[in-house]
This record gives C-alpha cells, sequence and structure tokens, in this order.
C-alpha cells in the first residue's frame, strides 16, 4: 500500500468529502475519480469515510417516536394556539 | 472459481459517450437483451457473464452494456441520473440495429434500477420487459429506504431474481414491497441462500444448478415476452 | 357522449375537471385500436379530450395498482391516480401521440408520488437517486466478495454500535453536529449551513475535522483491542 502523497493527492483529499456527499459539481468529481481510480492510498482514505458514514447512520438511526406522544404534541401546539399565546 | 467463460463471439462496440456494448449474438434471433452492470463490477461479473455466455444458444442475444465510468478505468460508480444518461444510447442502438426484434432491458444491483427507470422513460424505445438481478431494495441495514416505486413504475412485466439473504432486500422484502398481486404478471425467482452476488455456498447450491436456475429463469421470461410481443 | 362532462377548456377549473374524470372512469368505453395518428395542430380541444378518454383512461387500473403498492393506503392511492390524470390530461397537449403513452402515464405516476407523498409518509421514505450513492453502499459491503479491504476498513466494519455513539459523544458539539446532520440525518453542506447558521465553508470544515476526529478517535479504540490496524 504506498503511503506517498504527492500534490495529486492533496488536491483529490480535499474534495473527498465533497464526492461523498454528493456536493461535488460533475466535472469535480469526474476529477477525483479519476484519481481514486489510480490511487490506491487515496481510495483507501475513501473506503475509511464510506464506512465511517455507514456506521453513523447504522449506529444512530433513531426510533420514530411513539404515537401518543406525537399527539401529546400536536395536542400542546392546539392549546398554545388557542390560548392566544 | 473465476467468471465463467463467456461465449468466444463477443463483439466489443464503444459508443460516442465512452460507455461499451459487449455483444453475443444468436445464430437467429427471436430476442434481444440488454444488461446493465452494477456499481460494484463490471460485465463480466458471474451472473452476467452466464447470460451472456448461455442465453444466445436458446436464441437470445444478449448486449451487456459498460458504463462509461467503468469503461474508463473507474472504481467509484456515477450517480443515478448520469448512469441514466449513460444507458440511453445503449438502449437506442440497440433499439436501432434490430428494429423488428422484441427488446427485454435489464441488469445487476444499481444496473437494474436503471433499466426500471429506462423502462418508464418515454423518450427511450419501449420494451418488452424488465429483468432485475438482485434488485437493492434497500441500502444494508437500512430497511426503512425504499426503492420500490422504480420497480412498481415498470409499465411492463417484471422478472426478478433474488437472493434469499441479500441485505439489499430479501425476498420476503421484496414481497411485502410490491404487495399481493404483482406476482401474476411479474415474477420474482429466489436464489436459495444466495446474497447480492446471487451465489450461494456451493454447499447450498452446486455451481451448475445456480447458473440453470438463473439461465432458465430469464431465457424463459425473455422468450414469454418474445411470444406475448405486447 | 361523454364529452359533455368535460368543461370546454379543461386546462383552468382543474377541480372541475378533477370530478369529471372521476365521474367518466365509470363510462369507458371500450379503447379502439389506435389506427391513425392525430393530427395535433388542427385537433380541437373536445376531440382531445375523446383521444384522452379513448387512450389514457384504460390504463386506470394499472395505475391504481401501482399506486397502492407505493402509499398503502386506498385513500392516498385514489388521490394520486387522480392527480396523475389530471396532471396527464392537462399536458396531454404536449404528449406525442404514437409513443409510449403508458410509460409517459407511469412517469407522471411515478413522479407524482414522489414529489407529493414522500414527505407526508413517516415510512417507507423512499431513497431519492441522490440521498445515497451506490457505489459507497456497495464498498461498504463487499466484505464476503474479494477482501480487498483495508485493515481499516475492517476494523470500522466491527465496531461495535456503543463505541460509535461514544465517540461521536466525545467530539465538540459544532463537530458532532456537522457530522450528525450530514451523516445520519442526509441533509445537504447548504442545509446544514442554515441550520448551524454558520457559512456553507465552515460547514464542510467542521465535517471534515468531525470525520477525521472520530476516524482517529475509533483507529485507537481498534488498538487497544488489540484488532490490527496500523497506526
Amino acid at each position: 500500500m504506498t503511503t506517498r502523497r504527492d500534490d495529486e493527492c492533496v488536491a483529490a483529499l480535499k474534495h473527498l468529502h465533497e464526492l461523498l456527499d454528493d456536493e461535488l459539481d460533475q466535472v469535480s468529481a469526474d476529477a477525483v475519480r479519476a484519481h481514486l481510480a489510480a490511487c490506491e492510498a487515496c481510495m483507501d482514505d475513501a473506503d475509511a469515510l464510506v464506512m465511517l458514514k455507514a456506521l453513523m447512520k447504522r449506529a444512530c438511526t433513531s426510533q420514530p417516536a411513539p404515537a401518543t406522544l406525537v399527539s401529546r404534541i400536536s395536542m400542546s401546539i392546539t392549546t398554545w394556539r388557542t390560548t392566544g399565546h | 472459481m473465476g467468471a465463467a467463460p463467456v461465449s468466444p463471439s463477443v463483439e466489443i462496440v464503444e459508443l460516442p459517450d465512452q460507455g461499451r456494448l459487449h455483444f453475443c449474438a444468436a445464430a437467429e434471433p427471436i430476442a434481444v437483451l440488454v444488461l446493465g452492470h452494477g456499481a460494484g463490477g463490471g460485465v463480466d461479473v458471474t451472473d452476467l457473464a452466464w447470460l451472456a455466455s448461455d442465453l444466445p444458444d436458446r436464441g437470445i442475444t444478449v448486449v451487456r452494456h459498460e458504463q462509461p465510468w467503468r469503461a474508463l478505468g473507474g472504481r467509484v460508480a456515477w450517480p443515478p441520473a448520469r448512469l441514466d444518461e449513460g444507458w440511453a444510447p445503449a438502449a437506442r442502438a440497440v433499439a436501432e440495429r434490430w428494429p423488428r426484434l422484441p427488446v427485454v432491458t435489464g441488469g445487476r444491483s444499481a444496473g437494474a434500477r436503471v433499466a426500471c427507470r429506462g423502462a418508464a422513460n418515454p423518450d427511450l424505445p419501449a420494451v418488452a420487459g424488465v429483468v432485475t438481478l438482485a434488485f437493492p431494495l434497500h441500502p444494508p441495514g437500512r430497511p426503512d429506504t425504499s426503492r420500490i416505486a422504480e420497480l412498481l413504475g415498470v409499465p411492463v412485466p417484471v422478472l426478478a431474481v433474488v437472493g434469499e439473504r441479500d441485505p439489499f432486500g430479501t425476498p420476503a422484502e421484496l414481497r411485502t414491497a410490491v404487495g399481493a398481486g404483482w406476482e401474476g404478471r411479474n415474477r420474482i425467482v429466489v436464489i436459495p441462500g444466495a446474497g447480492h452476488p446471487l451465489i450461494p455456498a456451493a454447499k447450498v447450491l452446486p455451481r451448475d444448478a445456480v447458473r440453470a436456475m438463473i439461465v432458465d429463469a430469464v431465457a424463459t421470461f425473455v422468450l414469454d415476452r418474445a411470444a406475448a410481443r405486447e | 357522449m361523454v364529452l359533455t362532462t368535460l368543461e370546454p377548456d379543461a386546462r383552468t377549473g382543474a377541480s372541475r375537471a378533477a370530478s369529471a374524470l372521476v365521474s367518466f372512469v365509470m363510462t369507458l368505453p371500450d379503447s379502439p385500436e389506435v389506427d391513425e395518428l392525430p393530427d395535433l395542430e388542427t385537433e380541437t380541444d373536445d376531440e382531445r379530450a375523446v383521444r384522452f378518454e379513448r387512450d389514457a383512461m384504460s390504463y386506470v387500473d394499472q395505475l391504481y395498482s401501482a399506486a397502492l403498492r407505493m402509499t398503502r393506503n386506498p385513500a392516498d392511492a385514489e388521490d394520486i391516480v387522480q392527480d396523475t390524470y389530471l396532471k396527464a390530461f392537462s399536458s396531454f397537449h404536449q404528449f406525442k401521440p404514437g409513443t409510449n403513452l403508458k410509460a409517459w402515464l407511469y412517469r407522471i405516476l411515478t413522479n407524482t408520488f414522489i414529489t407529493g407523498y414522500r414527505k407526508s409518509q413517516r415510512q417507507p421514505q423512499l431513497a431519492d437517486g441522490a440521498d445515497v450513492e451506490d457505489w459507497q453502499l456497495h464498498r461498504a459491503e463487499s466484505h464476503t466478495s474479494t477482501g480487498l479491504r483495508s485493515a481499516e476498513v475492517e476494523a470500522l466494519d466491527r465496531m461495535p454500535d456503543g463505541v460509535v455513539t461514544d465517540a461521536l459523544a466525545s467530539l465538540s458539539e459544532d463537530f458532532r453536529m456537522a457530522v450528525y446532520l450530514a451523516d445520519v440525518e442526509g441533509f445537504s453542506y447548504k442545509e446544514i449551513a442554515e441550520i448551524m447558521g454558520t457559512p456553507i465553508g465552515t460547514v464542510m470544515s467542521r465535517l471534515n475535522r468531525g470525520r477525521a476526529q472520530l476516524r482517529a478517535k475509533l483507529a485507537d479504540h481498534a488498538a487497544e483491542m488489540g484488532i490490527g490496524v496500523s497506526k
């Protein structure tokens, strides 16, 4: 596994998060993808970030609120509105 | 074991957008099957290779579409909207080359989604049916997000080949999502013990048997669609 | 003749047209073959309405079945199909005769569902094309296939949920919030910027640094546990 980080890597890594978050325009995304195709070290970084994102979803996804809570909230809103806050 | 050897007569044609079509022609084709690959591999993954190798003998010309991102050596797939753009010239080229043959489209994983969206796209040539291999119903571990609308939005019959233990969507999850009455016009074929690659452990099902299951299911469906000529 | 149930200019009075559509579903004649293509230049509104009734209404059962699967309840399914037909009718002058009408209708149906109904449903949420990148799912999932994943990725995949949430909780609030909003809730940078009241550049910086810190903390944990991550 190469650990060299040259200018191309620096440029790609700068935009790696944006690629993962689907925030890059097509041209920039293509440039990052092209670098990832050629560079094992950066592809490993990309994989780690991908896994991190997946971990976040896996570990932190919350349960839906119970129906009773939802109706309590809507009742309290109604009350608040009708009592002319 | 590596991928099955593909029939020797593969013709590879480059599209203007740098995607590729891999043609495996039947001697006297009754129908054409166009297949797209997924995000995690190319046109030579096992099930696609099996279909390309075995279907021509049954009168079905198989065209495997390689998306530009892949043909250019990439490892990171394009997002869905761009995949759809890559699919369009492939769909049109096939219709142009065989204007009188029934065309069934399909694909594996993300490629299956592309085929489903393409079948519902009125700007593309009409197709006679859609074959999905390991349709990714939801991301692994997130059964609450669903791409079912893409599958339900297909206006023609669908054959869905599903691995029994696919983390992207099991047959049970698929059946729940499509609801009662979907099977009839459409078909679900389950590969026992298989995950997303559709290949179970050999002790669960020998590879030859898996190959036969997949090839038979797809061939039967395509030939049925060709006969129906809807 | 069912023509009379439609208002002359059906592009206005949308609700009148909607109830008219529903009422003449029951009086549909069988759809004849489409023998000739209409001339859109000379076709009158009435003629187009007849053509719509003849060609498009025959798909109502199939569209309803599809809508029922999407919405999972009959009342919403009926609403969607009604909306679909209304949209279809009002843009029927743009539909190119002889092309795939069925696909055109299904596309309107799917778009109506996605734009109108996804947000009002709690479950299941539709995965938007942009929300979940297939290549990421595939790389995160490919533990059985090729064994080409790095040791770091392997270690991350085996991390227990409690360790992950502890690591997140140990980040500073700004970094933690940015990572949570992006990775758990799936907000865009712009949305996160609005939620947190900061410029987008700040969001990006917090996200980068938050993720880097998480990665480092989890690598430390793996090393402590003896899960072979080289540092």
